[in-house]
């Protein structure tokens, strides 16, 4: 009679952990596939990465201007053709089309958009500071603001976009 | 060990878990354990998998019109595990119909339904009703074809019933139309509203299982059995067998993700199997007999299963519990036999076999579109604009409602557009102007069939005019030829037709034939479509509508590409005229040319 118990209760057991395991493994491989898996129109992101911003008359010598970068998002299905993706601040500092010096307006922090306070950068988050050309000053932020390419192509000013992760000392681009 | 025995001491003593409570391993089981009570168990089991699957697809799911099919495609065809995930919730929503079949016959045969247990029956029941209401605000929350339009039929329903029906159906959908409001309401209603009543009414069923005990089956033996482990044993294994039967099922057929819901589309909607025999009382009851079928006959159903613990009572043995079963087994061959008529009547449609191929054919074509992006618009915006699909649609509405197209169209009112540009099209016309296999019942006949045209000359002719028709990717024109048509245009056309070839001292004449210079080129076939009554062509007795300003200019772009790729198909044969010139049928002996 215990032997029969045994057994039964042995099923039991088998029974319900393969029921579980077979409930489970597809619902926790299905949670934690987006960890794993890039939209796959990432890869089909098009372009050379330059995207432009303004027309260089419009800008003024020897002023800093944030401009908004739009550009093509991918998030998971959705592909929108112009959305803003992120916002710069574009020095001119001479005539010449090569005098052109970007700074990313994500404060290298935790992410906050970086204002202009005076003659120098300012994040109000957390209020960290930066210099005129970018190196941090003072408060929390672990690094410089971080530059951004740009060109001059046709008249047309032209940034190259991109994301550093946020939060550390060293300037990773994000993926 | 002594370790886990104080552990579990000190959980009672703070939590009473475990400590009064035997838990279900002490229930005893009157006549002994059997496969016959695993039912219950297996919905559970099927339940709790609906919650995990759910869960999981929640975490990918965006309900909304835009967003709800592109989610739903996202879950199925990109993330690994999605499209099982996504097929074992719908194979286990059609196990946990069938099981709650199986079950209710099994409570019904051993007598279960009778006191002192009608308030567990009903209890059942409830959570019966309740299976099928998280079937209907499921089905459409994919936001597809199918889903759309189904639940459209089944909240139309709602809307037909006497007094509360306009009242419900506006609760229901949110307002007066089907549409985001819907969409939202069903999702609230599907993973919120719906799951925990479940859960608290199978907390009662259970809590009163467990106080009346279960029902043994009539003539079972007297000795009594615990429910540990001999029946937890035969549980769990059929639990087993049924979750893994539905993941085989949905591992090996996988579920259909349907084209995007367009609410402007002709869809043959069929619900899923269990709601077919309702679906097709439609069919017999029409008109204002229509209630019978969506009100009446399913109201007597529930009424008999709800009134079954007197009308099967207790007392009832042999015969009486035939008679009083028998409504039981008349509604459930009636229900196999509707199903039956459904699937058969449509198994000989072949319009309905047609619509199926298109429905199939929209839905991987959607799902092909949606692999480059769906715009934020949503998908049915993505479908709209599909540069496959979209031109044919626009021709379909705009064109082929006067013009004969092979397998889209057989309508006269207009020229046959098949291979319309090509030689063969150009050599049938020339031929024979009036041919009506050709030109339809066209009103303008002043072109007389080019008898005195030698095959040769006809055959050259047809080159010019293809020439004229020729864009770069086209296959050139036969240069000899067209050199060979030059003067025959001249001495035999330009009398009519105005062109680049017109002699030059034919000038101020007026002509009302059109100019043949482009013909069947992109910009004549544009200039035809906007301004069919321009001078250059046929004039203001030309009775083809204008669609300047009727279509956008990617539209109208959009047709002609459609027309022109017209050119790949055969165009009609070409025919000389017996003489006199018939109208109507065409000679049975056709000369083609070389």
């Amino acid at each position: 009679m215990s032997d029969r118990r045994t057994v039964l209760k042995v099923v039991v057991g088998a029974a319900g952990a393969a029921t579980a395991g077979v409930a489970a493994v597809p619902v926790a491989g299905l949670v934690v596939a987006p960890a794993h898996t890039p939209s796959p129109l990432a890869a089909r992101n098009g372009g050379d990465g330059w995207t432009t911003v303004a027309r260089l008359e419009e800008l003024a010598v020897g002023q800093w201007i944030q401009l908004a970068v739009t550009g093509a998002e991918i998030d998971a299905w959705s592909a929108s053709p112009d959305r803003r993706l992120g916002a710069v601040w574009i020095n001119r500092r001479g005539e010449g089309a090569d005098t052109l010096q970007g700074l990313s307006a994500v404060c290298p922090h935790l992410g906050c958009l970086i204002d202009r306070l005076g003659d120098h950068f300012n994040c109000a988050c957390h209020v960290s500071s930066f210099a005129a050309d970018g190196r941090a000053l003072e408060g929390p932020s672990p690094r410089g603001m971080d530059p951004i390419e740009v060109r001059v192509r046709d008249g047309a000013v032209q940034v190259k976009w991109v994301r550093f992760r946020l939060g550390v000392a060293d300037r990773v681009k994000e993926g | 060990m002594s370790l886990l025995s104080d552990l579990r001491a000190v959980l009672a003593s703070r939590t009473g878990l475990g400590a009064d409570d035997p838990g279900p391993r002490s229930v005893q089981l009157p006549g002994g354990a059997s496969w016959r009570h695993v039912f219950g168990s297996v919905l559970l089991a099927l339940f709790v998998v609906q919650l995990l699957t759910g869960l999981a697809m929640m975490t990918v799911y965006s309900p909304g019109t835009a967003t709800a099919w592109a989610s739903t495609y996202y879950l199925q065809h990109v993330l690994p595990w999605g499209g099982l995930v996504r097929a074992v919730h719908h194979y286990a929503s059609h196990g946990l119909v069938i099981g709650l079949i199986v079950h209710m016959l099994q409570v019904i045969v051993s007598g279960g339904h009778r006191a002192p247990r009608e308030a567990n029956w009903w209890v059942g029941l409830a959570l019966a009703a309740m299976v099928l209401g998280f079937t209907m605000t499921g089905f459409p929350l994919a936001w597809d074809q199918r889903g759309y339009w189904v639940s459209r039929v089944e909240t139309g329903i709602i809307g037909t019933m006497p007094v509360i029906g306009p009242i419900a159906q506006r609760l229901v959908l949110g307002g007066a139309q089907y549409g985001a409001l819907t969409l939202t309401r069903f999702y609230t209603l599907h993973v919120v509203v719906l799951p925990l009543t479940f859960l608290g009414l199978l907390g009662a069923h259970i809590a009163m299982v467990r106080r009346h005990g279960i029902k043994a089956a009539e003539g079972a033996s007297a000795r009594e059995e615990s429910w540990w482990p001999s029946q937890a044993a035969r549980d769990t294994v059929a639990a087993f067998v049924a979750v893994a039967a539905v993941t085989f099922f949905a591992k090996k057929h996988g579920v259909w993700l349907d084209a995007p819901a367009d609410p402007q589309s002709q869809y043959p909607a069929r619900p899923e199997w269990f709601f077919m025999p309702l679906s097709q009382l439609l069919h017999h009851f029409q008109g204002s007999k229509q209630l019978i079928g969506t009100a009446v006959i399913p109201g007597i159903l529930t009424g008999y299963l709800a009134s079954l613990p007197w009308v099967d009572g207790p007392s009832r043995r042999g015969l009486a519990r035939v008679v009083a079963l028998a409504p039981l087994a008349i509604f459930g061959v009636g229900a196999a036999y509707l199903g039956w008529e459904l699937v058969s009547h449509d198994a000989h449609d072949r319009d309905f076999a047609k619509a199926t191929i298109e429905v199939k054919r929209n839905a991987r074509r959607a799902v092909e579109l949606a692999r480059m992006g769906v715009p934020p618009e949503g998908p049915l915006e993505m479908m709209h604009n599909d540069p496959a699909v979209r031109p044919a649609a626009l021709f379909k509405q705009n064109c082929a409602t006067c013009h004969a197209v092979q397998g889209l169209s057989t309508q006269r009112k207009g020229p046959r557009l098949d291979g319309f540009g090509t030689r063969e099209w150009a050599s049938a016309f020339v031929a024979w102007p009036d041919n009506p296999e050709l030109m339809g019942t066209t009103e303008i006949h002043d072109m007389p069939a080019q008898r005195r045209l030698s095959d040769d000359e006809l055959r050259a002719v047809s080159e010019w005019l293809y020439g004229q028709s020729v864009e770069r990717g086209d296959a050139p024109a036969n240069a000899a030829l067209v050199e060979q048509a030059v003067p025959i245009i001249r001495e035999r056309c330009n009398g009519c037709h105005l062109g680049s070839l017109t002699p030059s001292d034919t000038e101020g004449m007026t002509r009302d034939a059109p100019s043949l210079d482009g013909w069947g080129s992109r910009e004549w076939i544009y200039e035809q479509i906007v301004n069919p009554q321009r001078m250059e062509q046929y004039g203001a007795r030309n009775h083809m509508p204008r669609f300047r300003n009727k279509l956008s200019d990617r539209e109208l772009a959009m047709i002609v590409d459609y027309t022109r790729s017209l050119r790949a198909r055969p165009a009609p044969a070409t025919v000389r005229p017996a003489r006199p010139a018939p109208v109507a049928p065409p000679p049975e002996a056709p000369a083609p040319t070389p």
